[in-house]
């Protein structure tokens, strides 16, 4: 009970007890959630800066366009900052806020599709005139691999790198993208082989399921 | 074969960036939001509980609508407002040197096994009051202080007692309430100048237990101020309280009460004794726990839990100056689970009724 004080500091040496253990980092972030959602700025932009970097890879991936990800991280961030109030701490933060920037990518694809909008394939071309094996995108993803990506559809992009960047398990997928689990399975299956595929330029010939952006 | 796709994927995990300063300013600019949205939500939260409160006082005064109003209230639950009043813990014969600084409000609830006696456990934050030591007691607690720091330097045993009888340990949790020793000179620990309680910022965060049907506090409270590390949970699980409750509240055959606190990673508490036969057995549980919407809620700022168990009245002579010799009591044994249902931590309790 109280057993390290002040009083225990000043009285010396003598039947000197041990401080209470620090709570981790997780019980850091419950801490700074909860700042935030009290509306302290300093925990708003701490998370924020926690979570940048992944949120824009995500949406890098999802898009396979670094410069429309950027956007749709920060919009995704915003909302989820906008909506922290109802966010419950008894259930872990990153799936949440994935969740939302996931969604947000997956919206915005859909959009450029019904506009009819090219991104990926010039998301593809190396800019500035570097080659190819120069360039590597502001997210670190290589030209073989976002040509890769770009055979695949924006949902598929999604489970994969929700899997296998973001390091979610299939059942957290599932939840995020409100999908039974088997199915996220078998579509990150598919998924692989056909990056496989692409990359080591033996495009699998599936039937199905495997357009842009569907 | 290695796996080019899966290489690569992984490498971009590791990719690092700083997010755009625009960002950071939208992001801080919500911070208003969020504190109208919280001032909005606690608003809404109170007016909800004070309905329903006055729903319930205005049905009880009917026969059929008493017995609904006592099964409706059995669903006035977590987070609510405790329907001991607030008054009661503002009782300055309770807390002489603390006040509440927002809502009571229940972590818990459960019953006294075998009776019809309802308890709840109850969270709230309060502060040490300004200026309640009279020049007097400011000396007394200065002679204390340096019996307690001469005791703790010629190793004295617990037994030792100042001049009116009191323990030292005794004195010393209320010496850690009431004064605060500020070291002047970090090289010399052992000297200190005297801070008393009104001299410093203290958020004391609360859980106890309380008795509706009596109307007041009741036995077992514990107020955390981890800002000078007073009463801070230092182990898993920890029995403050063993021993048999009040014949006057309870009649003669009342039975033992457990209560303690634990730290915020335990979720459940297990409780047992060895009973009249020989068995040991386990002893119902009710763990009230201070985090996550409560601690807001309240306004506390120390998450941790407080669990209360009883075991039956044995038949043991309860003497007024010494221990009951009670076998139930001597065998009680504390044990503490984690969300995983690992043991985090246990405690002896009944060692101290051994002797």
């Amino acid at each position: 009970m109280g057993e390290s004080s002040a009083l225990d500091e000043a009285l010396g040496p003598i039947a000197m007890s041990p401080r209470r253990a620090e709570i981790g980092r997780e019980g850091d972030e419950r801490r700074t959630i909860r700042a935030a959602q009290r509306g302290l700025p300093d925990a708003l932009e701490s998370l924020i800066r926690a979570h940048w970097a992944e949120a824009r890879r995500i949406a890098a991936v999802i898009l396979a366009d670094d410069a429309a990800a950027e956007d749709v991280a920060q919009e995704a961030l915003l909302a989820a900052v906008r909506s922290l109030d109802r966010f419950d701490r008894r259930r872990p933060f990153r799936p949440w806020l994935h969740r939302i920037v996931t969604n947000r990518a997956l919206d915005w694809a859909r959009a450029r599709q019904r506009r009819g909008e090219v991104g990926l394939a010039d998301a593809a071309r190396p800019p500035n005139g570097l080659s190819a094996a120069d360039s590597r995108s502001q997210s670190g993803i290589s030209p073989e691999l976002l040509a890769a990506l770009k055979t695949l559809s924006a949902e598929q992009r999604a489970i994969v790198v929700l899997r296998h960047v973001a390091g979610f398990d299939s059942n957290e997928i599932a939840e995020m993208l409100d999908r039974p689990s088997a199915t996220v399975r078998s579509m990150l299956q598919r998924a692989l082989a056909r990056l496989r595929g692409e990359l080591e330029g033996k495009v699998l010939k599936e039937t199905g399921g495997l357009s842009d952006d569907d | 074969m290695t796996d080019r796709v899966l290489g690569e994927l992984q490498a971009l995990a590791s990719t690092s960036g700083a997010p755009p300063s625009d960002l950071i300013i939208a992001a801080r600019a919500e911070s208003s939001h969020l504190r109208s949205l919280r001032r909005a939500r606690l608003r809404r939260r109170l007016a909800l509980s004070a309905v329903v409160m006055a729903s319930l006082l205005a049905v009880s005064f009917t026969p059929p609508g008493r017995a609904i109003a006592e099964r409706v209230g059995e669903l006035v639950g977590i987070g609510e407002p405790s329907s001991v009043k607030e008054a009661n813990l503002r009782d300055p014969r309770l807390t002489r040197t603390q006040e509440l600084l927002g809502p009571v409000l229940v972590a818990a609830t459960g019953t006294i096994p075998d009776t019809d006696q309802s308890f709840e456990i109850v969270a709230w934050a309060a502060r040490t009051k300004p200026d309640v030591l009279s020049p007097g007691e400011r000396a007394t607690l200065r002679a204390r202080l340096s019996l307690l720091k001469k005791a703790r330097l010629e190793g004295a045993p617990p037994a030792v007692r100042d001049r009116l009888g009191a323990e030292i340990d005794a004195m010393e949790r209320q010496l850690k309430a009431d004064v605060r020793l500020v070291p002047v000179n970090p090289a010399n620990a052992g000297q200190g100048k005297v801070q008393f309680q009104e001299q410093r910022p203290t958020l004391l965060s609360c859980l106890g237990i309380v008795y509706p049907q009596l109307g007041r506090q009741e036995t077992g409270k514990w107020c955390a101020e981890p800002s000078i590390d007073t009463d801070v949970v230092t182990k898993p699980v920890h029995v403050f309280g063993l021993g048999p409750m009040s014949r006057e509240d309870f009649g003669a055959d009342a039975p033992y009460q457990i209560v303690g606190v634990t730290e915020p990673v335990v979720e459940r508490v297990e409780v047992t004794y060895v009973d009249e036969r020989g068995s040991r057995v386990h002893a119902p549980v009710t763990l009230g726990r201070l985090d996550g919407e409560l601690l807001e809620n309240t306004g506390a700022d120390y998450p941790f839990g407080f669990f209360a168990a009883y075991i039956p009245y044995d038949g043991a002579p309860i003497p007024t100056n010494a221990l009951t010799p009670s076998p139930a009591l001597q065998s009680v044994h504390v044990t503490a689970f984690d969300a995983q249902g690992q043991e985090v931590g246990h405690d002896d309790a009944g060692a101290g009724y051994r002797g």
